[in-house]
């Protein structure tokens, strides 16, 4: 495995569908359902997490809670960080980007798109 | 110059039967399923009785609320966990079934959030939730304005109802 991606969805099938886009892409994917979740796995797993995939809509902590903390983290917060969500409107994409997160992507997805805009948070490589 | 609920109603209302709900759902079934979908006629008359049905509901709060209902037989459900997760489907539990409606519901209504907020009007949604099991009846007052549409996709038969409340 080249690495480490961590999905934060509370959407079992979509952390299943992105798992299988992880994988072909050579990278092991960690999973959390939710904000407190993922901090738990950051907190063990940050030297070796590459890439964060981040939904915005979930119950307790949301995308935006954890983003918030993530880049509050000097442990965290050069970790990229793509959203991968519902959230369509023009607001919303420009208050994540704001808040400083690296891809936006929408669902649904294609897998072939979903494996681009990883590697293009990975800065291209391999 | 500010518009009352009916003038909203009515607008929301032209552009979900001008192809834009059609053309969501086809996208979303679509892609998350990887099945050619059509749309078919719809009675709009017809209860929203459910048998062996799988129902996912959301709140959107907005200048009119709605409530948009996604429903599909909970076998189709368990077979689109099965083709995106390749775990037969004896080995599926019902949140996966459940998990599965809830975010075709999702894509959905983020669409038509952003829809709404290119027309000017700001949506709020709530978190998606399920209803399944043998028979059960979604009942509502029949002066509601409502949207229904049916989709299939082979085997797939999907309905969509939106309630203006």
């Amino acid at each position: 495995m080249k690495g480490k991606i961590l999905s934060v969805d509370d959407s079992a099938i979509v952390r299943i569908m992105i798992k299988k886009g992880v994988e072909t892409l050579g990278y092991e994917c960690l999973e959390a359902s939710d904000g407190e979740e993922a901090l738990s796995v950051l907190a063990r797993e940050f030297k070796e997490v590459s890439l964060i995939l981040l939904d915005w809509n979930m119950p307790g902590m949301n995308g935006m809670e954890f983003l918030n903390i993530v880049k509050a983290d000097a442990r965290y917060k050069g970790i990229p960080v793509m959203m991968v969500t519902t959230e369509s409107e023009k607001a919303s994409i420009v208050k994540a980007i704001q808040s400083g997160v690296a891809n936006y992507m929408l669902k649904p997805f294609e897998e072939e798109d979903l494996k681009k805009k990883i590697m293009a948070c990975l800065g291209g490589r391999k | 110059m500010s518009m009352s609920a009916d003038q909203i109603y009515s607008e929301i209302e032209k552009k979900f039967k001008a192809g834009f709900l059609s053309k969501t759902v086809i996208d979303v079934i679509q892609n998350i399923a990887s099945r050619d979908v059509i749309e078919v006629r719809s009675d709009e008359s017809e209860k929203q009785v459910c048998q062996s049905y799988v129902s996912s509901l959301m709140f959107m709060t907005g200048p009119v609320n709605m409530v948009l209902i996604i429903s599909m037989p909970m076998e189709e459900a368990y077979n689109i966990v099965f083709y995106l997760s390749g775990v037969e489907v004896s080995q599926l539990k019902e949140e996966n079934m459940a998990d599965v409606v809830n975010e075709i519901n999702n894509m959905v209504s983020g669409r038509i959030k952003a829809l709404m907020n290119q027309m000017g009007f700001i949506y709020a949604t709530s978190h998606a939730f399920t209803i399944y099991g043998e028979e059960y009846n979604i009942f509502h007052r029949s002066k509601l304005k409502s949207i229904i549409k049916k989709f299939k996709a082979g085997t797939l038969e999907l309905n969509l109802r939106i309630l203006f409340i």
